[in-house]
């Protein structure tokens, strides 16, 4: 088994954000943002966008505009969801931890 | 409030992976946070920069991170040195000293921030004066396409100084002809009553064009259509008008249903048929036009214009054409030559010597009558500008070596691991880079600050007709002034890295850092920097105190009227169809009205305030030269009066009588005249009784006296002959009252406001102001006024600079200097002496930089002298002062240390060493 997971930490909790939410069909990046925010992790605009950039270039979720009314006002949104990819390396990221914190339970116990 | 322009022009300055990844999505966010927090809100400037900013350094952090990953050595053992020849060493190592560098600005947080602050002062209003001249003299016309190939085509009689419009039949023969251009178009200004849906007339600025000015300037109609051919042609039964996109905003509230309605001007109705883009600013972008007409609609617009559409001796109309595909400026000059010679000889009365001047349309701005003055005022404020920020790089480059003392040891012992004198010398050129890049970020942000409050100030103008600054931070800004930055950097890095990083960099190990950093030449050099500053700060004190002179000299400067206690009132009787005779009987009731009011001294009413845009020039001759002849005559300034102007404006009546009320028109004309257009005519001889000729009308007048001579069209100017004539003589429809008050003379505004109401609701009435305000804040001096705000924040700028960088000098030197303060406060020096020893060493080097500054300052006078009203370039007042400011600010700059050197304890000053 490999010693890293597939994803690092922020991408994780991107990843996990978004599948939470994946019922419900896709995510605003603004929320995704606030999500990360909760967990305690501040990103400024063009940091968070860049950091989904990648997670798009690399096939782990899509996005798109979309357009949206405030206060009247016709703005647009990028929203994204989760790919098979995405969902396969949330997947895989989480069976690397289970197997890690799994590991060190039993040389605890 | 956000500009697409702006948005469009930093989203296209972004690489295609930044704009798509990270822009786009971002701004999109800020939108709808912006539209949540207000309804119909939008994104301001600053975030929208600051956005763009961003996404720069987060896009060159990961170019950067993704570089040390692609270079990161893989199987080459990590204990082989690198070879300094390898591209990915090399690389490597940038990268490295950028790490570096970054890491050890942000350990001098405070180092850091004075040098970024510094520079991007100096960044900042360098950017704003190259957008300012960028609009003036370089940038293609906004809205239009392919401005380059278009020029102006002015008037010249014989060997005038200036240069004139065209009239209109002059101008449908230029255009009939084969001159090289494909088209020519032609457009004047009219000020019309324009009221809609029964509102009261309020009174617009209209430019009255030829059918095809859209179409030849390429300049889209949205929403609506452009004019057609036929609704150019005189007399057309259903006349139309286009508006201007920020008319049609401030005043229709962007309603795009306006198009296909009729609004009334003058009382006649015109259908809007549409509203130019919204890029487009005007032919002569400095005017806010709010609408266009064409010419066929003018004689019903203004019946008494019929005669400007046929006369070859009313020149009105600018005049500007497209070049031809492949035709050349001096090409055409020469067809349009031969023109000129074919009007001369056709029409010798009215074409008499008159000629044609192509003027390339970038060159001709903000007004092509003006000549290229502007070229001048803009090499004037580029020196200026580059002035202050050359303080600035003396400052950064100032501090940079004051910080490098205390990084002497740090620098031996990376000469002692082996790193080159290139090395360290690449290593503080990036540092200094990185100062450069955050300065370029805050400067572009003041930048974007300084232009917006322009344009606020500009359009508060008060010159008769509404102005406008179009100017946009856009991509050609940013790219200057990062340029700016760049060039700024290596000024303040590259001195200190030659200084640091010469002699033996192994010194600071061998002997300690205290020793070294007390090396003279560093301290000389520090010095040079600080003469340096002081000298061109003085010379921005001088240049900014000589404006200042100028606005207080003023009044010395033989205006020729007053100012104070008096009001004027602008009314427009021909904008709601007064004819002569109504509009005569209502300027009566008027004089008479005031007259009679409490607290009024004296009244009268004239054509155009003082510097207003109102007054008008005619040739004149006097009468004997013009017997027979065909001399135009000497260019005159022409005032109509009623009885009382001079009493009211102030204006002395050296002899002879004032203007009458039996003055009238059936009387033989008569006139006031200046005392130089009385020397010119008559000299050494009695002006009363004399006559002269206006060639043009044909018209004689005799002379019934002299009024004292006075500044008319603008503040600078050379004396220049004018005369009055009554205005019952030659009637006036737009006259102003001037109101001499006995005490405040706003106090009188409202009553005469009633006044009116009373005699003629419906007559619009406007620029109701002191005398004080209209010469404070009209075309008389805002140029000036302009100027000395500008070039004052630019010395006070330069003196605060200034003073850090002696501050930082003395302060430095005292502490270099502590044990020896110690030693001869232990000896028994007292306070005063070491005070003395201290803030002399200040006031010398100030004082060599007063010297050089002085006379360098003498240079930069004379650079300015065209634009000093009562002042000469060498005023000893002015000098005094500068040199007495900078020599005060330099002793109290030098003071401080000063104090902390007497407050030494000599038993620890000596414990120390």
């Amino acid at each position: 088994m490999s010693i890293l997971p597939p994803v690092t930490h922020l991408q994780f909790l991107i990843l996990e954000a978004l599948g939470e939410r994946g019922g419900e069909g896709d995510v605003a990046g603004a929320e995704v943002r606030g999500t990360l925010g909760d967990h305690g992790v501040s990103r400024t605009l063009p940091a968070f966008y860049e950091l989904m950039g990648r997670l798009e270039k690399a096939g782990l979720v899509v996005g798109h505009y979309a357009p949206k009314s405030v206060n009247g006002q016709k703005v647009r949104e990028r929203r994204y969801a989760l790919t098979q990819e995405g969902s396969d390396a949330h997947e895989a990221t989480c069976s690397f931890y289970r197997s890690r914190t799994g590991a060190r339970t039993q040389e605890v116990s | 409030m956000r500009r697409p322009s702006l948005v469009l022009a930093l989203r296209a300055a972004l690489p295609d992976g930044m704009r798509r990844w990270m822009f786009d999505p971002s701004l999109a966010e800020l939108a709808a946070e912006a539209a949540s927090r207000q309804p119909g809100g939008s994104t301001s400037s600053f975030r929208v920069v600051g956005l763009w900013m961003h996404c720069w350094l987060i896009g060159l952090r990961a170019a950067v991170r993704a570089a040390a990953l692609s270079l990161r050595p893989s199987g080459r053992p990590s204990q082989l040195p690198p070879n300094p020849r390898d591209p990915e060493s090399f690389m490597q190592s940038v990268l490295q000293d950028v790490r570096y560098s970054f890491r050890a600005l942000r350990a001098s947080g405070g180092f850091t921030a004075i040098a970024i602050v510094t520079l991007a002062l100096g960044i900042g209003v360098n950017t704003a004066i190259f957008t300012i001249v960028d609009m003036m003299m370089f940038r293609p016309m906004p809205g239009v396409q392919n401005s380059d190939e278009l020029a102006f085509v002015m008037a010249r009689d014989g060997d005038a100084p200036f240069l004139m419009n065209v009239t209109y039949p002059n101008y449908e023969d230029l255009r009939a002809a084969d001159t090289g251009f494909s088209d020519m178009l032609a457009y004047s200004w009219r000020v019309v009553g324009m009221s809609s849906a029964g509102s009261t007339a309020e009174r617009a600025f209209a430019q009255v064009v030829s059918a095809n000015y859209f179409g030849l300037q390429g300049v889209a109609i949205s929403p609506g259509r452009d004019f057609t051919p036929e609704e150019g042609l005189v007399d057309v039964p259903a006349p139309v008008l286009m508006l201007a996109h920020n008319y049609w905003q401030t005043r229709f509230g962007g309603d795009p249903e306006i198009v296909g309605s009729t609004v009334e001007l003058n009382g006649i109705p015109f259908t809007v048929v549409g509203v130019a883009s919204s890029e487009y600013v005007g032919i002569e972008s400095m005017l806010a036009i709010q609408m266009y007409i064409p010419i066929g609609a003018l004689p019903a617009l203004s019946p008494n214009s019929t005669g400007a559409l046929r006369s070859r001796s009313g020149s009105q109309f600018r005049v500007m054409g497209r070049l031809a595909e492949g035709a050349s400026l001096p090409q055409v000059q020469e067809e349009v030559d031969v023109v000129a010679g074919q009007l001369r000889a056709d029409f010798p009365e009215a074409n008499g010597d008159q000629e044609f001047t192509l003027i390339a349309e970038v060159a001709s701005r903000p007004d092509p009558s003006a000549g290229g003055q502007f070229s001048q005022i803009a090499v004037i404020f580029g020196v200026l500008v580059g002035m202050v920020l050359l303080i600035a790089c003396a400052n950064v480059a100032n501090l940079m070596l004051a910080r490098a003392t205390s990084r002497d040891s740090e620098v031996a012992v990376r000469s002692a691991l082996g790193a080159g004198r290139w090395r360290i010398m690449r290593q503080i050129a990036i540092e200094s880079m990185m100062l450069g890049l955050g300065g370029a970020v805050m400067g572009i942000l003041l930048a974007v600050w300084a232009t917006e409050t322009l344009r606020g100030v500009v359009a508060s103008w008060q010159i008769g007709m509404p102005l406008q600054l179009p100017l946009q931070t856009d991509l050609r800004a940013v790219v200057f002034g990062t340029a700016v930055a760049v060039l700024a950097s290596l000024i303040a890095g590259v001195v200190p890295a030659l200084q640091i990083t010469g002699g033996d960099l192994t010194l600071g190990l061998r002997q300690g850092s205290r020793s070294v950093s007390a090396g003279g030449a560093r301290q000389r050099l520090r010095g040079t920097l600080v003469v340096a500053q002081v000298a061109v700060s003085l010379i921005l004190i001088v240049a900014a105190g000589l404006f200042m002179r100028s606005l207080s000299s003023v009044r010395d400067a033989g205006l020729g009227f007053e100012t104070e206690g008096r009001l004027y009132v602008s009314i427009d009787s021909g904008l709601v169809g007064y004819e002569r005779t109504e509009g005569l009987a209502l300027q009566e009731e008027l004089l008479a009205g005031t007259l009679a009011m409490p607290g009024v001294r004296s009244a009268g009413l004239v054509n155009s305030t003082p510097f207003g845009s109102g007054a008008g020039f005619t040739g004149t001759l006097p009468e004997r030269e013009a017997a027979g002849g065909e001399e135009p005559g000497t260019m005159t300034v022409r005032w109509q009066v009623s009885p009382g102007y001079f009493d009211a404006i102030g204006t002395r009546l050296l002899s002879g009588r004032d203007v009458a009320i039996s003055d009238t028109e059936d009387m033989p004309p008569v006139a006031i005249v200046n005392e130089l257009m009385a020397e010119n005519m008559w000299s050494g001889e009695d002006a009363i009784g004399k006559r002269f000729v206006t060639p043009a009308s044909g018209k004689v007048y005799e002379v019934i006296g002299v009024a004292e001579q006075g500044k008319y069209m603008l503040i600078w100017e050379e004396p220049t002959m004018a005369f009055y004539e009554p205005a019952a003589q030659r009637y006036l429809s737009s006259p102003t009252l001037i109101v001499h008050a006995e005490g405040d003379p706003l106090a009188l505004a409202e009553p005469v406001r009633q006044l009116l109401q009373r005699l003629a609701p419906t007559v619009p009435v406007y620029d109701v102001m002191t005398a004080e305000a209209n010469l404070r804040d009209g075309r008389g001096l805002m140029l000036i006024r302009l100027a000395a705000g500008l070039v004052g924040a630019f010395g006070l700028l330069g003196l605060v600079l200034a003073t850090i960088g002696l501050y930082g000098v003395v302060a430095y030197a005292v502490g270099q200097r502590l044990r020896e303060f110690g030693v001869r406060i232990a000896l028994g020096a007292d306070t005063a002496s070491v005070l003395r020893l201290v803030v002399r060493h200040g006031l010398l080097m100030s004082g060599v930089g007063v010297v050089v500054g002085a006379l360098l300052a003498l240079g930069v006078g004379r650079l300015m002298s065209t634009l000093l009203v009562g002042v000469g370039p060498a005023d000893p007042l002015v000098f005094g002062v500068a040199i007495l400011t900078v020599v005060s600010t330099a002793a109290a700059a030098s003071l401080i240390p000063a104090w902390r050197a007497t407050r030494v304890d000599p038993v620890n000053a000596l414990r120390g060493q």
